[in-house]
């Protein structure tokens, strides 16, 4: 089920925050969110909710049985139980036939078949919330969860089940001890005004952007212009970060309405200083959770200079896998990787520094030219789009004659990347501007009749 | 000094009137915006009429036809530019023979199915059937025209949960934007007065007859839109595929002997599709998919009409880029039934 589609809207969250709010215990709020949720995510396929179910379950019991463990030995073994059961499940799910696909086609037969599996929605997602939580309990940084409701609850919660902000335990406890018994209405409408953003987003900006401009020009990659060129780049550029903010605000909002806060997924990625800046802002939430179970378990920073280096390029290469079983994901991450190299063992250590509004071009210049490589079906298609941004195939003076209402509204979109985010903005404490809240509203309403999935359900 | 909980209770306070404000014009603007279009009705969607609906479509009027014609010997199938196949062709290559066309504008694989099933529906056993096939017939996505949708005796054919959906669809029309357009172009239209009808279907065979010609289209202006489409085109439809091949199954169990063709399209606009690789790419897996069901005995004919050469037609035959005229058809006619 989607946040933008009619079902969601007039119906699954009307009657599940009815149930909700009409619980009066902590523990029936727990069971009308865990029901829904299953529901939310059965809608796609219910048969990878009881993958859910199953993954849900034995980091359950494995993290009791961590904890409860006398010995070290039988600690390590339970927790190599967990890591093999969700990784194991990444792995066939997500990455098997893309290992398979690339071992065939290097020995130009097929050695072996392929599984052709469906990718179960959000399975990273929740996968590697589920591995911090074990993770976590191993480390002696939480307590297990001593009921299945309390762990079910928070694995399969709706709002950010299925692309995120990816939460860990430690985050939300203290909020799932104690969810509040009401809401006022300042958090509605706090509530209202991160949803109603998201969507607007998403339907008015992210959507439009995909159909009118960046799909039709990628399609055609091998004859694109220069201004087709980078307006497909940049229009991409803003249409991720339209689309997977957009999801996250309503995510934030949909958890609001249910007395809970989620952390912040983004902080105005686009007006990074460097690649290092660009990782603290954008989708924090996978950032950190690389840094604190990858990055840092392989020494981080408290390695020889060569050392830091790996580990950073190692952490990025497998963070670029994580987004999807491609090649081009795979060196999107080395070039973001090798990017983040160079500037923590050369740039960063420059006597002078350009004005910050340079570096924030260059590293946005060195960023649209990554999401060229991550948007492109195969690292040729990526390779034509940014021979045609270098110029050559002309200037394309014809399409921006051609397509200026677009690129009007590319700009409008562009522009609200670079200067405001939702965090940014009160919610309406007057009148006109609930009103002009409503409005916005109402027109998102309307394009709603052909929702399409977000772009990181795919992830 | 104020405690925590005063300080929420009044923000609380304070946000009630925004609060309102938020649900009473949000939920005020989308009742509107409904009731604009359950009212309007612009697409005759919706079982009644206060203003005639503005989209064109020829399904209820084949509907309504099939309903009051003789079974014919001969069924059409396919979209608009299958709506002209002069009966004297037919009779010329098969004999006298009674003739249906079934066709109806922008037929998908789905519309050609359920026009099928409502002409089995009432009888029909033809024992040839004419099947223009679009390349946009497969087109993926997948989704129904809405003018199938609302059309209860075409729906009635869908799958019961093809059907569920489908109220769904109608359901979610009422607050699109592109219905409140068409509602106020509804309007507007209504207060200006309705133009004259520039063709009609014959009451007979149900072909396509001009009443008033219009001025040739240039194929410059189709071009573009054409061009997108296919750029939108991800590829054949599965759903799709296995609906035109339960069409020609259900048409072989009833005895129909049955011949395929590809409509023709103007030279100039060929021209210009053939620098689109998403069109090469769909027109070249077509063609492949009723080459094998003519190889495999599943139809008698199949021609692929795409260049007027083949079938010996002119460049100003045509009524506009995409739809050939009555000289044209009676060539294409002619040389599809000759075929084997």
């Amino acid at each position: 089920m989607l946040f933008n589609s009619y079902g969601f809207l007039f119906l699954f969250a009307p009657v599940f925050y009815f149930v909700y709010w009409r619980c009066k215990t902590v523990d029936q709020k727990k069971v009308a969110s865990l029901v829904a949720s299953y529901v939310f995510y059965g809608w796609w396929s219910p048969k990878f909710a009881l993958l859910m179910l199953g993954t849900t379950s034995v980091d359950y019991f494995t993290a009791k049985w961590i904890e409860d463990s006398p010995t070290p030995h039988k600690r390590n073994v339970w927790l190599a139980v967990s890591m093999s059961v969700n990784l194991g499940v990444l792995g066939i799910f997500k990455y098997f036939d893309f290992f398979v696909g690339s071992v065939n086609h290097v020995a130009g037969a097929p050695l072996l078949p392929l599984l052709n599996v469906i990718l179960p929605i959000g399975i990273s997602f929740y996968t590697f919330e589920s591995m911090s939580y074990t993770i976590d309990v191993y480390r002696r940084k939480t307590h297990a969860v001593r009921r299945f409701l309390d762990y079910g609850h928070f694995v399969t919660m709706f709002p950010r089940l299925v692309a995120g902000p990816i939460v860990r335990y430690t985050d939300l406890a203290a909020q799932l001890r104690e969810l509040p018994r009401s809401l006022g209405a300042a958090a509605v409408m706090r509530a209202a005004h991160f949803f109603v953003l998201g969507l607007a987003k998403k339907v008015l900006f992210a959507d439009i952007l995909a159909t009118k401009l960046v799909d039709p020009l990628f399609a055609r990659s091998a004859t694109l212009s220069l201004a087709e060129g980078w307006t497909a780049a940049v229009g991409y550029t803003v249409q991720l970060y339209l689309d997977f903010s957009g999801y996250s605000d309503m995510a934030v909002g949909l958890a609001m309405l249910m007395g809970l806060r989620l952390p912040r997924n983004f902080e105005m990625p686009y007006k990074a200083e460097n690649p290092s800046d660009f990782w603290r802002r954008w989708h924090t939430s996978l950032s950190t959770w690389l840094r604190d179970y990858l990055y840092i378990p392989l020494g981080g920073n408290r390695a020889s200079k060569l050392g830091v280096s790996k580990n950073l390029f190692l952490t990025m290469l497998l963070g670029g896998l994580w987004h999807g079983a491609n090649w081009t994901f795979v060196i999107w991450g080395a070039y973001h990787g090798a990017a983040l190299v160079l500037y923590n063992v050369a740039l960063s250590k420059l006597s002078f520094s350009p004005p910050k509004l340079v570096q924030r071009a260059l590293t946005f210049v060195f960023v649209v030219f990554g999401w060229v490589i991550f948007r492109a079906d195969t690292i040729g298609k990526a390779r034509e789009v940014m021979v045609a941004m270098l110029g050559a195939h002309g200037l394309g003076a014809a399409f921006i004659r051609a397509s200026l209402p677009m690129l009007a509204w590319l700009g409008i979109a562009l522009a609200i990347s670079l200067t405001r985010d939702t965090y940014d903005l009160s919610p309406p404490g007057k009148r006109w501007t609930a009103a002009l809240l409503a409005v916005l509203f109402a027109i998102c309403i309307t394009r709603l009749s052909a929702p399409s999935p977000f772009l990181y359900f795919q992830f | 000094m104020i405690s925590i909980d005063d300080a929420e209770s009044k923000a609380d306070h304070d946000a009630r009137p925004a609060l309102r404000t938020f649900a009473v014009v949000g939920l005020g603007l989308v009742l509107a915006v409904a009731l604009l279009n359950l009212i309007v009705n612009p697409l005759g969607a919706y079982p009644w009429t206060v203003l005639r609906p503005l989209t064109w479509s020829a399904r209820q009027t084949k509907v309504t036809l099939m309903s009051q014609v003789p079974p014919p010997d001969v069924l059409v199938l396919g979209s608009s530019r299958s709506m002209i196949v002069p009966k004297a062709e037919v009779d010329g290559a098969l004999g006298p023979r009674t003739m249906f066309n079934a066709s109806v504008d922008s037929a998908k694989a789905e519309d050609m199915y359920l026009v099928c099933e409502e002409g089995l529906a009432h009888g029909f056993h033809p024992s040839v059937v004419v099947m223009g096939v679009d390349l946009e017939a497969f087109y993926d996505p997948a989704e129904t025209d809405i003018r199938t949708l609302a059309n209860p005796a075409l729906r009635s054919h869908l799958s019961a949960d093809r059907q569920l959906a489908a109220y769904g669809t109608i359901g979610g029309t009422i607050l699109s934007y592109t219905q409140i357009a068409d509602s106020i172009r509804s309007v507007k239209t209504a207060r200006a007065g309705y133009p004259k009808d520039k063709f009609r279907f014959d009451d007979t065979d149900g072909t396509f007859v001009w009443v008033e010609r219009p001025a040739p289209v240039v194929p410059a202006e189709q071009n573009a839109g054409l061009n997108a489409r296919f750029l939108a085109y991800r590829g054949l439809s599965t759903w799709r595929l296995a609906m035109f091949a339960r069409t020609l199954s259900e048409l072989r169990a009833h005895g129909a002997r049955i011949y395929v063709y590809i409509p023709p399209m103007h030279p100039v606009l060929v021209e210009a599709l053939r620098e689109n690789p998403r069109y090469i790419d769909v027109h070249g897996k077509v063609v492949a998919l009723l080459e094998a069901e003519k190889a495999k005995g599943g139809v008698v004919a199949f021609r692929d009409f795409t260049e007027i050469s083949s079938f010996d037609g002119l460049a100003d035959d045509f009524s506009d880029p995409l739809h050939i005229n009555e000289e044209n058809a009676a060539r294409m006619t002619r040389t599809l039934l000759e075929s084997r």
